[in-house]
């Protein structure tokens, strides 16, 4: 199955190595951003990926609230959101997930299985 | 390219930690304690990623104080700075 993600995240070594670990997917195309800001742009441009990828912490407009100002946005409110975080302690996962997100993954992942997570996650979200 | 797909990158990522040390002291002796949650935030998510695993236990340790309200611990503070003079 075709997928486009957006990934955002203002870290270019993440922003760097979730390419290359997404590249490993051929059905899949990804645009990077290096801030919620610009997500939010690329958005109110016409952008409609299947997935978006979102740090949760990021200088100026946090995950969670780029996830709130796109829900907002026509054609985005269902729009499958899930969150990358470097802390991993079970009630910010679960503070995550009452966002919105279908998911979280946690900081470091293992880029050889990025595309394989994101598509389970999707999958179990859709069942 | 090489068989390795991150090798370049980790390259990077070592430079980039020597310029994050650098950054890391200065912002400790000045007290800016919002810069260094920064800098350890960001380590705390990219060097596992290439297998830098003390750098990221140590930097992680002070992310997670600050994530929960405990502030700056400056014994962990000098751990992470140490960690980041083993990568040279």
């Amino acid at each position: 199955m075709t997928l486009t993600v957006m990934h955002v995240d203002d870290e270019p070594d993440i922003r760097e190595v979730a390419a290359i670990a997404l590249e490993l997917d051929a059905d899949l195309t990804l645009t990077s951003v290096a801030s919620g800001a610009e997500a939010l742009t690329r958005l109110s441009e016409g952008a409609r990926p299947d997935l978006i990828l979102l740090d949760v912490m990021m200088p100026g407009m946090d995950g969670p609230r780029v996830l709130a100002r796109l829900r907002e946005m026509e054609g985005l409110a269902t729009t499958p959101v899930i969150f990358m975080t470097a802390r991993a302690q079970s009630d910010e996962v679960e503070r995550l997930k009452a966002l919105g997100a279908i998911g979280v993954l946690v900081k470091p992942f293992d880029p050889m299985t990025l595309a394989r997570q994101l598509r389970d996650i999707l999958s179990a979200d859709a069942a | 390219m090489t068989s390795d797909p991150l090798a370049n990158l980790r390259i990077e990522f070592r430079q980039r930690a020597a310029r994050d040390r650098a950054a890391l002291i200065q912002s400790l002796a000045a007290g800016d304690i919002g810069q260094v949650e920064w800098i350890a935030h960001g380590l705390a998510g990219s060097a596992g990623m290439f297998g830098f695993s003390d750098l990221a236990e140590a930097a992680l340790a002070i992310d997670e104080a600050f994530a929960a309200g405990r502030g700056l611990d400056a014994e962990e503070a000098d751990r992470l700075v140490a960690r980041l003079e083993a990568l040279d």
